[in-house]
């Protein structure tokens, strides 16, 4: 009885994802179709439905940054391909795409350098964080049958072998923690409005101290308000309204 | 108000709402998902929704406590804009909660079309897109604007205005222009943007309706007289959402004609001059001096390309980076496209530059032009320093180290990724399954450790091996016994006896057959056996013995078997 009600329950576990693949699946396809046939407009607005769904998927960003290159609409294709950019970060396309879209924007800003912590984990950010946690995961089966097997032979390589796996296996670790910093503390903000003005502090009566377009990547510092702080670099710095760019 | 059934399960409920039910394409309605008894849930699976544009307008949460019970809950709101008119169905979201999967009921959505009442009262606000020309060729520039006129406050605008990207190439205009217009006699604020539109082939083509989304704000006046008895007092302001979209518009996009059409003709389309300069016009061999070639006009400027001008081997001739400026002037691209070459003379005498030109199609005259520089005279003096220079072999080395450099003619994005299989949803959370994930393999080699301690054991230490297969091997003997055929004879008893003593002495270690029954309760005892066992074991083995010089009957046997094989599980369950 209870077995059979243990193989219910995984059937239903299982089934019910499945299920709902296939609606993401077909509304994938029918957006695909809708891109090929040159409806970007309906394209786009399916991609984006998927996404209000919860639906995440790298190469679903990239074809909706695409989607909104052919609209004329810089500002979310980059957000698109930046958010592509985490869950497919060694796609070659993307990149290509990314960097014609910074081209199209009026302002051109590329990407920030990475820091000494990312020069240090350079591997962090060319995986994407699924791809780190089933790395550390692949270490940490190693480690644990290398251990067993050294447990039964009790011989110098394996020993060895052991060490240098648990090594790898707690710098594994260290990455994801690093990716998980990133993650949370980098935030990098793509100007949605056709223009903006930096202001010198949290109203719009304050001075412009330079102007942002539609497209523009800056670092965001500090939010109060309804307003966020922005950095392009050591010198160009300011405020503007939240709305007018994304996370 | 729509609202749907809640669907229970336990203290955590999903409740989908709407703003309303009955809309028109000008409008667009609220979806709210709440999520009553947890916070921490991921967003709701929206249902698929091709018939409505969806739109995230973020999350409210809210904790109450109300006779020191605390609820807590948290709302997930969507604007759904129509896009076609008809009845709709929102189906069932779905919610991840604790582990389980909540859903919530449909709610049927009615779109119409905006009434004609509604268009000819509501002309507070409305959009308009034109083109500049309704026939081109292709190459031409053409404008394309897009005015919202409006009476009332407008914020919160967001406009999507598709320009049909396989007929046409976009180039952006600038800001968007605010001004005052008078239609029929009432006053407009305007605000318009345009972007130029470059046909790239010939045929009809379709640019599609532009869509607003905006708040506009009316002022609205109350019946009642507020405070002081003063009309100021009485105004208050309501907010309403629009979508207001455009009507489609179609051109017609002529080929250029074949009709006196230049060789090698670069699909250059516009109204262009052209300039030559040069830096200095006498100077030695070996010298160098700049070839400035200033093309300016508008049109598709920006595609205008000079080839490295072919002087005869009479100069060595270095190409630098076009430079190319572009300006908005009157709602027209204009610019300048700059080629430098510097030149290096390679022979002394008075050399004559040639004419270069630029062959350019007009729209408005609708035929081929050309322009061209006036030709260039300068003269060579022969070098003044000792060192000559190694003509030939320098402009050999020359052209065999220069690449050919291919000719970019055009940039585009890469295509969009269309195999199915990458499209898999992917959870970027770490949850309790990835730590399982982690703690999995720790567990198996606890699992792993035990049974290889156990097994080395089994290979090293006698006293172990013998107590672990002691009761296996009793219990063999004891069955067998029980199955042989001299179960009345004296040899029975003898037999059961040497079992229990080599069953006991495997368990303590020591030799069993020679053991007596008083040293089995004593052994017993000293290895924390309880008294009433040892004491059991001892009668049992002296019966045993007794039995060996009387006589038996197989009523006994049996017994004795049976207490046997208890007395064994007792000992078991003890050690």
């Amino acid at each position: 009885m209870i077995k059979k009600v243990l193989i219910s329950l995984f059937i239903l576990l299982c089934h019910i994802p499945l299920v709902h693949a296939e609606d993401f699946m077909n509304e994938i396809a029918r957006a695909n179709d809708l891109y090929a046939s040159n409806n970007y407009q309906q394209a786009a607005d399916s991609y984006e439905s998927l996404r209000n769904r919860g639906f995440n998927n790298g190469h679903m960003y990239y074809n909706l940054g695409n989607a909104y290159i052919r609209l004329g609409k810089t500002g979310p294709a980059i957000l698109n391909y930046i958010r592509a950019k985490k869950l497919i970060p060694r796609d070659e396309n993307l990149q290509a795409n990314l960097n014609f879209a910074i081209q199209q924007t009026r302002d051109k800003i590329t990407p920030p350098p990475p820091d000494t912590l990312a020069i240090l984990f350079f591997w962090v950010n060319n995986l994407s964080l699924n791809e780190n946690i089933n790395l550390a995961f692949a270490v940490n089966l190693a480690f644990w049958l290398t251990l067993t097997a050294w447990f039964y032979f009790r011989t110098d390589f394996l020993r060895l072998t052991r060490n240098l796996i648990f090594f790898l296996l707690l710098l594994a670790f260290v990455a994801i923690s690093v990716k998980l910093h990133f993650k949370s503390n980098s935030k990098t903000g793509v100007v949605l409005a056709k223009t903006v003005s930096v202001k010198s502090g949290l109203d719009a009566s304050n001075i412009t101290l330079f102007e942002l377009h539609e497209g523009a990547l800056v670092n965001i510092t500090d939010e109060r308000q309804g307003w966020v702080e922005v950095q392009l670099d050591s010198k160009q710095k300011g405020w503007i309204p939240k709305d007018t760019l994304e996370v | 108000m729509g609202l749907s059934s809640p669907v229970f399960a336990e203290d955590i409920q999903a409740l989908a709402t709407v703003d309303r039910n009955q809309i028109t394409l000008e409008d667009s309605l609220q979806l709210s998902i709440t999520i009553q008894g947890t916070q921490n849930t991921p967003p709701p699976e929206l249902p698929s929704l091709p018939d409505f544009r969806v739109t995230s307008s973020g999350t409210s949460s809210s904790t109450q406590i109300i006779n020191f019970k605390r609820s807590v809950s948290i709302t997930h709101k969507y604007r759904l804009t129509p896009m076609n008119i008809g009845q709709f169905k929102i189906g069932s979201a779905r919610i991840r909660a604790n582990g389980k999967i909540y859903t919530t009921n449909s709610i049927t959505i009615v779109v119409q079309k905006p009434t004609v009442q509604n268009l000819s009262a509501d002309k507070s606000v409305f959009v308009e897109t034109n083109v500049s020309k309704k026939t081109a060729f292709v190459g031409e520039q053409l404008i394309y604007s897009f005015k919202l006129f409006h009476r009332v406050e407008a914020k919160n605008l967001d406009l999507s205005m598709p320009f049909g990207a396989s007929h046409f190439q976009k180039e952006e205009l600038g800001k968007a222009k605010t001004y005052q217009s008078v239609i029929n006699g009432i006053q407009y604020q305007v605000q318009e943007i345009s972007v130029a539109l470059f046909p790239i082939k010939p045929g009809k083509a379709a640019i599609p309706p532009a869509m607003l989304d905006l708040d506009i704000y009316h002022r609205t006046r109350s019946n009642r007289r507020g405070f002081f008895n003063d009309p100021f007092f009485g105004q208050g302001i309501r907010a309403e959402h629009k979508v207001l979209r455009s009507k489609p518009l179609s051109l017609e996009i002529l080929a250029l004609p074949e009709k006196n059409k230049p060789r090698d003709f670069k699909n250059i389309i516009g109204q262009f001059n052209i300039q030559a300069n040069l830096g200095k016009n006498d100077l030695e061999v070996g010298d160098t001096t700049t070839l400035t070639i200033t093309v300016s006009g508008k049109g598709n400027i920006r595609g205008v390309i000079f080839p490295e001008p072919d002087l005869n081997l009479q100069f060595k001739v270095y190409p630098d980076q076009p430079e190319f400026k572009q300006a908005v002037a009157a709602n027209q691209i204009t610019g300048q496209k700059t080629f430098k070459f510097a030149l290096v003379p390679l022979k002394s005498g008075t050399v004559t530059l040639p004419a270069l030109t630029l062959d350019y199609f007009d729209p408005e005259a609708k035929d081929y032009r050309q322009v061209k520089t006036r030709p260039i005279i300068l003269t060579v003096r022969p070098s003044s320093t000792e060192e000559t220079l190694n003509h030939v072999q320098s402009n050999s080395i020359n052209n065999n180290l220069k690449k050919t450099e291919i000719e970019i003619l055009a940039e585009d994005i890469l295509p969009i990724h269309t195999q199915l299989n990458d499209f898999q949803n992917v959870n970027n959370e770490i949850g309790t399954s990835t730590l399982i994930r982690f703690v999995f393999p720790a567990l198996l080699f606890v699992m792993a450790a035990f049974f290889i301690r156990k097994q080395k054991r089994w290979t090293t230490d006698v006293a172990f091996y013998r107590n672990q297969k002691a009761y296996k091997t009793a219990s063999q003997r004891l069955k067998n016994l029980g199955l042989s055929q001299n179960s009345e004879s004296k040899e029975f008893a003898s037999a059961l006896s040497e079992i229990l003593r080599e069953y006991i002495g495997d368990k303590l270690n020591m030799q069993g057959k020679t053991i007596t029954a008083a040293e089995v309760e004593y052994k017993l005892k000293e290895s924390d056996y309880q008294s009433n066992v040892a004491n059991s074991t001892r009668k049992l083995l002296e019966k045993c013995e007794a039995l060996q010089y009387t006589p038996v009957s197989s009523g006994n046997n049996l017994e004795l078997l049976n207490k046997s094989q208890d007395i064994i599980k007792i000992l078991e369950k003890k050690s």
